[in-house]
C-alpha cells in the first residue's frame, strides 16, 4: 500500500515537473503547430483605459492583414522599466519588440542585444525625420555605427507661466524670458519683489540644461564629456548663487518636495510638456486659467525625447519583428496615437497633418503649436544617451546637490562628474 | 487497527520459537528498505522546499560571493579582480556615508523599538474591546505598504505639508523646518516612519510574550506595594528578556536593511548631495538598470551579509550570557 502510495507521489512528481519544463518551453515564441508566427511586443506603462483600446485595435488590425501572425502584447509599468530590460536582456529573454528611449537603446546596443535597422532593415530609415533618427543612431564605442531603432513618438519640453505672478511681482508676462540668461535675471527679480514667490522650482540634475545654457557638455567626437568647462561652471554658479539669494525656494534640493510645489501657485515658470494641460487641471484647477504656454527658455536648441521601437537580436522572427515594428511606427498609426497621446510624430510628413495646426485659443491647442515650432529647431542629442540615468545623472545631481549645499564648489562638482562619467563611457 | 491485529497474531505464536539467523537478516534488510524507501518519501517531500531555497537564496547567494571577486556588469560576465572590488569600497566615499546611514539607523531606531512596543503590549493587553480596538489602530500602519506610507509622509514633511504650515500658522516658525532638504533631518524623519510602521508588528510579539506571565507574580507584588512602573520594571522586562534580545536582532536586521522609507523621502535620489544613501540604497543603484556594476555591488553586498552576521553574533552571545 505503502509502496503504491509513493509511486503514485513520485508519479505525480515527475509528471509536474515535465508539465513545468514543458509550460516553461512554450514561453519562446517561434512558430505554434498550427504555423502561426507569433512575437512579443513590449510597451512601457502604455496599458490602461486610455490607451488599451488603441494597442487592441493596432494588433488586430495588424493580424488580419497579415494572417498566419500572433502578436502578444505585454506592457510594464513605469517604475523599474530599466530593471526589467536589463534582467530580459542579460537572460536572452528580451521581448521581439520593445519600446524603449535613447539611453536604454545605447546600452542595449552596446551590449549587442538589440538589431542594427540600418543593417537589417535599411529601407526603414527613409520613413522618418532627420531629427528623430538623429536619436536612435549611435556610434563608436566598441559597436557597429548605425540606426538602433525605429523612432517612434518624440516629445518636446515647454513652459507654463503664471501670468497672474508675472504680473503681481514686476514682470510683463509678454515679455516673457526666451533664453536660459534672461530666465534666470528674470528669476532674481522676481523674487526681489514677491519674496514668497519664485520664478523656479527646481535645480539642473540633467545634462540638457546645461546644453541648452550652451555648454559643450561632449567634444566633438562625442568621446568625452567635456561639461566642467568654463560654460558649465558659469552656469551653475550662477545657479547657486540664486539659490543663496533665496531665489530658489529650499524644496528645490529634493525631488518629491520639487514636483508639489507646482502646484500651490507660488512658481511663476514650471516646465512641462504638451500633455501636462491635464495635470494642471486635475491638480491645480486655482491656477490654470492664468496660465499661458510659452516655448522653453534655451539659448541654444529646445530639447526633444524621443520613444523608438527597438527588436531584439534573440529574435526568431526577425521579419515579423522588422514589419511589426514598421507598422506600429508607420505614418498612419503615429498620427492616431500622437492625437490621443498628445505627442508628436517622428515619420516624414505626419507632422503636416492638420491635427497639429489647431486654431482655437485653449491652453492645448497652445501648447501643441508651441510644441511644433520647437520640434522644427529642436535635438534629441541635447541629452547624450550614453550618458544614462544609470551611470551620469545620478551622480551628476549628487554632486550639483552638494555644490547647493556649499559643501563644494560648482567646479569641484562638474569635474568629478565628468570624471565619474568618463570613466564609464570607455 | 492494524496495532491490535499484531497484537492478536503475537498472542497466537508459539511462546519461545528458535531464532533463525537468516530471518533475522532478512528481516534487518526489509527493516532498511522500509528504512530506505521512508526516507526517500521524506526527500520527497521537502524536495520543493529545498528546490525553492537553492534556486532563488543559495544560488544567488553563491552568485553574489563569485561576483564579489569579478569586475562583472550586466552584460559581462567579468573576470577574477581578487580584493579590487573591496579595495574601491575602501575608497569610495559614497560606501562610507551609506556605512554610516546604516549604522546610524540602527543605533537610532532599535532602542525605540525594543521598548515602545513594549510600552505599548503592557498598556494595551487585556480583553476589553477599547484595548481591542487600541490593538487594532497600533497595527493598521504595519499592512500598509511602505511606500504609500512614504508618500503620505512626504507631503506632512514637505515645505508646505501639514506640520510646516500647521507650524506656521500657529507662529511657532517663521520659515519651514526642512525636514526633506537637510541631510539630517531627512535621515531622522525617516526614522521616525519606521518606528512608526515597525510598533505595531513588535506590539504583537510582545502581546505573545506577555500573555505567558502568570498573573500571579503581579498580584503578589500589587499585595507588596508595587506600582506599575516596578511591576513594569521587575516583572514584565526580565519575563519579556528573550522576546527583547529576539526583537532586538529582528529589528537591528531591518534598521540595517532599511530602502522603502528613505527612498521615498529623497524622491528617489540618493538624498541631497547623496548624503541620505543607505547599504541597500548603494547596492540598487550599483546593481541594478542597463549599466549594472554587478562585480562592485556584489562586494557591497557580502559587506552588508558580515555586518548582519556580526549583529546576529554578537546578540546571541549576549543572549547566552544573560541567559
Amino acid at each position: 500500500m505503502r509502496s503504491l502510495h509513493l509511486y503514485i507521489v513520485k508519479t505525480a512528481a515527475v509528471i509536474s515537473c515535465a508539465a513545468l519544463m514543458t509550460s516553461l518551453a512554450a514561453c519562446g515564441n517561434t512558430s505554434g503547430s498550427s504555423g502561426t508566427q507569433s512575437i512579443r511586443f513590449q510597451t512601457w506603462n502604455l496599458k490602461n483605459d486610455k490607451y488599451t483600446p488603441y494597442f487592441e485595435n493596432l494588433i488586430a488590425t495588424f493580424e488580419k492583414e497579415n494572417p498566419g501572425t500572433h502578436i502578444e502584447w505585454i506592457d510594464q509599468p513605469a517604475d523599474g522599466y530599466d530593471d526589467k530590460l536589463s534582467t530580459d536582456a542579460s537572460a536572452g529573454q528580451l521581448p521581439d519588440v520593445v519600446n524603449v528611449e535613447p539611453s536604454q537603446a545605447y546600452v542595449l546596443a552596446k551590449a549587442g542585444a538589440i538589431m542594427n535597422i540600418s543593417k537589417e532593415d535599411p529601407d526603414a530609415e527613409k520613413l522618418y525625420t532627420e531629427s528623430s533618427l538623429s536619436g536612435v543612431h549611435y556610434k563608436g564605442h566598441g559597436f557597429e555605427e548605425g540606426d538602433y531603432g525605429y523612432p517612434w513618438y518624440i516629445n518636446v519640453s515647454m513652459a507654463y507661466i503664471d501670468t497672474s505672478l508675472f504680473s503681481k511681482c514686476g514682470l510683463d508676462p509678454n515679455d516673457y524670458p526666451k533664453t536660459m540668461t534672461d530666465l534666470l535675471n528674470q528669476a532674481s527679480t522676481l523674487h526681489a519683489n514677491c519674496p514668497d514667490d519664485y520664478m523656479l522650482s527646481g535645480i539642473p540634475r540633467y545634462l540638457s540644461t546645461f546644453a541648452m545654457y550652451g555648454v559643450d557638455t561632449m567634444n566633438a567626437d562625442g568621446t568625452e564629456y567635456t561639461f566642467n568647462n568654463t560654460k558649465g561652471v558659469e552656469f551653475l554658479d550662477r545657479y547657486i548663487d540664486l539659490f543663496r539669494e533665496g531665489a530658489i525656494p529650499q524644496s528645490a534640493l529634493n525631488p518629491s518636495s520639487q514636483a508639489n510645489i507646482n502646484y500651490q501657485g507660488h512658481i511663476a515658470y514650471m516646465e512641462g510638456n504638451a500633455y501636462s494641460v491635464d495635470d494642471y487641471k486635475t491638480n491645480a484647477p486655482d491656477i490654470v486659467d492664468k496660465l499661458k504656454v510659452i516655448p522653453q527658455a534655451t539659448n541654444t536648441t529646445p530639447t526633444l525625447w524621443e520613444h523608438m521601437m527597438v527588436v531584439s537580436r534573440t529574435t526568431k522572427n526577425k521579419e515579423l519583428s522588422y514589419k511589426f515594428a514598421r507598422y506600429v511606427t508607420n505614418a498612419d498609426n503615429q498620427l492616431e496615437f500622437a492625437k490621443q497621446a498628445h505627442v508628436f510624430p517622428s515619420a516624414k510628413g505626419v507632422i503636416d497633418d492638420p491635427s497639429f495646426k489647431p486654431t482655437d485659443d485653449s491652453l492645448q491647442s497652445e501648447a501643441i503649436r508651441v510644441a511644433i515650432q520647437q520640434i522644427n529647431d529642436g535635438k534629441v542629442s541635447n541629452n547624450p544617451p550614453s550618458f544614462a540615468e544609470a551611470t551620469g545623472e545620478n551622480y551628476l545631481a549628487d554632486q550639483i546637490g552638494k555644490a547647493f549645499q556649499g559643501q563644494i564648489t560648482a567646479k569641484e562638482a562638474l569635474d568629478s562628474s565628468v570624471k565619474y562619467a568618463n570613466e564609464r563611457l570607455k | 487497527m492494524d496495532g491490535s491485529k499484531r497484537q492478536e497474531r503475537s498472542a497466537h505464536e508459539p511462546a519461545a520459537r528458535p531464532v533463525n539467523k537468516i530471518e533475522t537478516a532478512s528481516k534487518t534488510v526489509r527493516d532498511g528498505h522500509r528504512h530506505v524507501s521512508q526516507c526517500n518519501g521524506a526527500y520527497l517531500f521537502v524536495l520543493p522546499a529545498v528546490l525553492i531555497l537553492a534556486v532563488f537564496v543559495l544560488a544567488p547567494f553563491v552568485n553574489t560571493i563569485r561576483y564579489a571577486f569579478t569586475d562583472a556588469t550586466l552584460f559581462y560576465s567579468g573576470s577574477f579582480v581578487g580584493l579590487d572590488n573591496f579595495r574601491t569600497l575602501l575608497t569610495d566615499s559614497i560606501f562610507w556615508t551609506a556605512m554610516l546611514n546604516s549604522s546610524l539607523y540602527v543605533v537610532c531606531v532599535v532602542p525605540f523599538m525594543v521598548i515602545l512596543p513594549l510600552i505599548l503590549a503592557s498598556l494595551v493587553a487585556g480583553d476589553s474591546r477599547i484595548l481591542g480596538f487600541f490593538r487594532t489602530a497600533f497595527y493598521v500602519p504595519v499592512v500598509m505598504s511602505a511606500v504609500v506610507v512614504g508618500l503620505i509622509w512626504t507631503n506632512i514633511l514637505d515645505t508646505n505639508g501639514l506640520i510646516n504650515s500647521a507650524f506656521q500658522a500657529m507662529h511657532i516658525i517663521a520659515k519651514p523646518i526642512p525636514f526633506l532638504t537637510d541631510r539630517w533631518l531627512l535621515l531622522f524623519s525617516a526614522m521616525f516612519i519606521t518606528i512608526w510602521l515597525g510598533l505595531g508588528y513588535y506590539m504583537i510579539i510582545y502581546l505573545s510574550a506577555l500573555a505567558n506571565i502568570d498573573d500571579s507574580l503581579y498580584e503578589a507584588a500589587s499585595i507588596d506595594g508595587a506600582g506599575p512602573i516596578r511591576q513594569f520594571l521587575s516583572i514584565t522586562m526580565p519575563s519579556c528578556r528573550s522576546t527583547i534580545v529576539l526583537i532586538m536582532l529582528m529589528s537591528s536586521i531591518a534598521a540595517f536593511r532599511v530602502f522603502n522609507e528613505v527612498y521615498v523621502l529623497t524622491g528617489g535620489s540618493n538624498g541631497i548631495g547623496g548624503e541620505d544613501v543607505t547599504m541597500t540604497m548603494l547596492i540598487k543603484s550599483e546593481g541594478t538598470g542597463l549599466t549594472a556594476r554587478v562585480g562592485y555591488a556584489s562586494a557591497i553586498s557580502i559587506v552588508l551579509i558580515i555586518v548582519l552576521g556580526t549583529l546576529i553574533l554578537l546578540q546571541t552571545l549576549l543572549q547566552r550570557k544573560k541567559g
